[in-house]
């Protein structure tokens, strides 16, 4: 399994060009790419453009086999958001599927009058556990 | 050579039609459980339900999509992003409140279907 830094490094390599910043109050920006787990995106920052979420914890479902090997299906929850209301997720959603061919269960909510441009998917990561004991 | 014999599936046919049935009144109780539910933890941390208006649980339509495929859906234009959770133009945001996947957890309509379907079977 791929621990959340990997999946932070891979999903910059693949979009991290089309995410915004996050601007901090100090003036200082920083690419609007963020590991949500132990620390929120601090309240006093602000973001331009396109943020991006990881989750620190993947979810995990164990399927058991025939054998005392379990399979365990872990997938990472990646949330886009557009702040930009002229700039869609459209392209950054291409470059996620083409880095991602086996990305599941995409949902791609379009801006309404009261919210942004939300896109979440999940990006699998398998895992075979050998038999035990 | 012995004449092929036709399988008579009518009792199978019946039975799956009976438990489909039988899962989708399950679902459909389900889910407006979830939604009347003050499971759901708000921005501020209390629980709260997911009824505010009214309007999202009411919604709730199931429509027959085939034989034995039903389709639920709450045609309300917010629907979704109470569903995910969304960042709002104004500040702030809605915390996701998955209730499709939790009654869905609650129910485990595979299970659900493989016990009604056998005592349909078995009459």
């Amino acid at each position: 399994m791929a621990s959340v830094n990997q999946i932070r490094s891979l999903i910059n390599s693949a979009i991290g060009s089309k995410l915004g910043n996050y601007n901090l109050p100090d003036g200082s920006t920083s690419p609007a790419l963020w590991v949500r787990g132990q620390q929120q995106v601090p309240k006093d920052w602000t973001v331009t453009g396109i943020e991006c979420v990881i989750d620190e914890v993947p979810e995990m479902v164990n399927k058991p086999t025939l054998s005392q090997q379990v399979v365990l299906d872990v997938r990472w929850p990646i949330y886009l958001t557009s702040y930009d209301t002229a700039q869609t997720l459209a392209e950054v959603r291409e470059l996620l599927f083409q880095w991602f061919p086996d990305i599941q269960d995409p949902v791609h909510v379009p801006q309404t009058d009261i919210s942004f441009e939300t896109l979440k998917v999940f990006i699998p990561d398998y895992s075979i556990q050998p038999e035990r004991g | 050579m012995a004449q092929p014999k036709k399988l008579d599936t009518t009792a199978l046919d019946r039975a799956i039609a009976a438990a489909t049935q039988q899962l989708v009144n399950r679902l459909s109780a389900e889910y407006t459980s979830e939604i009347s539910s003050d499971k759901w933890k708000w921005n501020d941390g209390s629980l709260r339900d997911i009824v505010d208006t009214g309007r999202l649980r009411a919604s709730q339509t199931v429509r027959q999509a085939g034989q034995n495929r039903y389709q639920f859906s709450w045609p309300v234009e917010y629907a979704t992003q109470v569903h995910e959770g969304t960042k709002l133009k104004g500040g702030g945001e809605w915390p996701a409140r998955p209730w499709t996947r939790t009654a869905l957890e609650n129910v485990d309509p595979k299970k659900y279907f493989e016990t009604i379907l056998r005592r349909e079977l078995n009459g």
